[in-house]
């Protein structure tokens, strides 16, 4: 009999450990699924706003996203409380300045033709946004249906940027093949070859001057 | 642990079998299937609370992306769902909308705009249930003003507006929805108003105290005979 007992005693434990099991397999698969879940959602997210592995909060980050599309730049940017960082630009003759709004947020540059053939910037910078025409009839009729063939340099592509905030950076830089580089050097007048030759765009990223 | 471990025969009256060892165990042993589902249940239960951890990590991260990712997030599926998402363009305005099963059009007005209410509609698009992306583009540099909607990439609704000198390039505009909002599907549910100013009497320019041209986008329920379909 106490074997017998012995006997039934195990088996209730097994029973038991299966009543477990079963239960531990369920709650496994449900947080699994879960998991799944999240992580596609958290991949599709990646893929549209990126991810900053911010491991010192008082430097800037900055990624590159991919846009699907040529001439359209977007980056997610992460700048430290009171970094006041400044977006500089030249498109055309007019150098621009902007100020960056702090903190988290995703940018964007984006170059197009319109229906008269003239290049156009867009940008796009948290609160920030605007615009202007590039209205120089030559570097037009130099790069007119040849700007896939610009070179493209940006960063935090293909991996995350970290700068110190009173660094100066660039951001995106376009430049001419040597071909059209060649070309430009005898189309182009003095004055627009220093404006164009060889970067024709640029934005910047540039530290406050401090102040004496 | 050992699983077994052979006794000595047994000498009560009934006996044993000579030279058969019988195997009994000891009160802490176990057998080999209960280790097996021991090694189970902590297998088991060790993916839960590992799956557990790495979803609230999975979670928190995802939390610090939805704002900049500005998603649609639809919680009721019976309701309208908008969220406004980032301009890629000049006069160009995107959202991402769920509309929910019924029969629904995207409607445009561009005169008669006041502050509050809706406008008569000069052009609207049946939109079918689902997501989807909407862009509105506003082409201003030109006579006439054109305003294009595209749903999914495709045109479906296109309109021209004949240039009013008193109607400004300025303009006031309400478009909300810079975080996803779910709205009752029986109201109609504003996207855009945007009134253009006017020249006033002064040469200044201003807001129209009353209704003014501009664009009115919006979403409503399609009614038949005043019945929904």
């Amino acid at each position: 009999m106490p074997a017998l007992g012995r006997k039934m005693k195990r088996s209730l434990i097994d029973w038991l450990l299966i009543a477990v099991v079963v239960a531990g397999g369920v709650m496994a698969w449900r947080t699994g699924r879960e998991r799944s879940r999240l992580t596609a959602r958290h991949e599709r997210l990646v893929k549209s706003t990126g991810e900053l592995p911010i491991k010192d909060a008082s430097k800037i980050y900055v990624l590159a996203l991919d846009t699907g599309e040529p001439l359209h730049f977007a980056w997610r940017f992460y700048f430290p409380p009171n970094c006041k960082q400044r977006l500089s630009y030249r498109f055309g003759n007019q150098p621009q300045s902007l100020s960056l709004p702090q903190a988290d947020f995703i940018g964007r540059v984006r170059l197009r033709q319109d229906d008269d053939g003239t290049m156009q910037l867009y940008y796009h910078f948290g609160s920030i946004s605007g615009g202007t025409s590039l209205k120089d009839g030559e570097l037009e009729e130099l790069l007119g249906g040849r700007w896939d063939r610009v070179k493209i340099e940006r960063l935090g592509s293909p991996q995350v940027a970290v700068i110190d905030p009173d660094q100066p950076a660039v951001l995106l830089r376009l430049v001419l093949p040597e071909d059209l580089q060649a070309a430009a050097r005898t189309k182009l007048s003095t004055g627009m070859q220093w404006q164009y030759v060889p970067v024709v765009f640029k934005v910047k990223l540039v530290p406050p001057i401090p102040i004496r | 642990m050992p699983v077994s471990d052979p006794l000595p025969p047994r000498n009560d009256e009934g006996g044993s079998t000579p030279g058969v060892t019988q195997h009994v165990r000891r009160r802490w042993q176990v057998g080999l299937r209960t280790v097996f589902l021991l090694m189970a249940a902590i297998a088991v239960w060790l993916s839960y609370f590992v799956n557990l951890r790495y979803n609230a990590e999975l979670e928190a991260r995802i939390g610090a992306m939805v704002p900049l990712a500005h998603e649609v997030i639809v919680t009721d599926p019976s309701k309208i769902a908008v969220v406004r998402q980032d301009d890629e363009w000049i006069n160009e305005t995107r959202w991402e909308i769920h509309v929910p099963g019924g029969a629904f059009r995207l409607c445009l007005a561009t005169r008669g705009i006041d502050e509050n209410g809706l406008a008569t509609i000069v052009k609207s698009s049946p939109i079918s249930s689902g997501t989807h992306q909407l862009v509105l583009t506003e082409q201003r540099d030109r006579n006439p003003w054109r305003e294009t909607v595209l749903c999914n990439g495709q045109e479906v609704i296109t309109w021209a507006t004949p240039y009013e000198p008193k109607s400004t390039r300025g303009s006031t505009s309400v478009a909300g929805f810079s975080q996803s909002k779910e709205l009752s599907a029986d109201e109609p549910v504003v996207l855009l108003r945007r009134r253009f100013h006017q020249v006033d009497a002064s040469g200044g320019t201003s807001t129209s105290p009353g209704p003014s041209d501009g664009v009115l986008l919006w979403i409503e329920r399609t009614l038949v005979m005043g019945k929904q379909l």
